[in-house]
């Protein structure tokens, strides 16, 4: 396994993390809290932003061996990950226009990154 | 009993279905305009780190970009979390594909970078992605609004 390979499947992971970190988010902003402050002191969001963090340290680690411009094409899988565990945990809907969307975004990174 | 009817409020309960919906309508409207101003605050991250990044170590430089970044990813935080409250995830999220845009932008104006016509095209794809998403959840609320008359 190449070692660019190797990082770049950190980097996916660390991808996978952050959109996690947004399902906490959304659970949190679902939940009505007695007082604005409640809205971004309380465990999800504490535990959603410490995950976020984590996230963006893997990042940079992955970043020692990985290019930037396959780090940004990488990054396109956040599109992919967020709708997957949103459908899943959020019962959210993906729709017709959600999935063209989605499928657009990931062409439109990967033709921006890969130049 | 007679107090307890009195007391209570009966517009709050029985206001008009059409009202209710204009409502979520606006306060849908104001999330994506709440979002949008997110976004381009979020961007301004991407400027603050490549100027720390270009000063030294820890200097009055490095520690001036670095404190600026924190306040940029504070503030987009703060805002994230009322655009959530209101717009599922999977939309918010898709919006956030203008970010490469605006990365495009920045980085020509501010640090003359070199822009390829793969990156221009790829922005663009991007945006038609976005518009997508947004109009792909106008036609939902237009249907959950027809389910419900």
């Amino acid at each position: 396994m190449s070692e660019v390979f190797l990082y770049s499947l950190i980097y996916v992971g660390s991808v996978f993390i952050g959109s996690v970190s947004q399902i906490l988010l959304k659970k949190s902003a679902a939940v009505k809290h007695d007082n604005a402050i409640l809205e971004y002191l309380n465990p999800k969001v504490i535990i959603a932003y410490g995950m976020f963090f984590m996230s963006m340290l893997i990042t940079m680690y992955a970043l020692k061996v990985v290019p930037l411009s396959l780090g940004n094409l990488l990054e396109g899988f956040g599109y992919i990950f967020v709708p997957v565990l949103g459908i899943i945990f959020l019962k959210e809907k993906m729709t017709k226009n959600r999935l063209i969307g989605s499928a657009l975004i990931i062409i439109g990174i990967a033709v921006y990154a890969v130049g | 009993m007679g107090i307890v009817m009195q007391n209570m409020n009966f517009d709050d309960h029985w206001e008009p279905m059409e009202k209710k919906d204009s409502g979520k309508k606006n306060s849908k409207v104001r999330a994506f305009f709440l979002l949008q101003i997110g976004l381009l605050i979020f961007s301004f991250g991407g400027i603050c780190s490549k100027m720390a990044g270009k000063q030294e170590f820890l200097s009055l430089g490095f520690i001036l970009f670095m404190g600026l970044l924190v306040a940029v990813l504070g503030t987009y935080a703060l805002i994230w979390q009322q655009v959530l409250k209101e717009l599922p995830l999977i939309v918010a999220y898709g919006c956030k594909g203008i970010i490469v845009f605006y990365g495009l932008l920045w980085g020509a104006l501010f640090f003359g970078e070199q822009i390829k016509p793969n990156m221009i095209i790829g922005a663009v794809i991007v945006l038609i992605g976005i518009i997508f998403f947004v109009k792909g959840d106008a036609e939902e609320e237009s249907r959950e609004e027809e389910s419900h008359e």
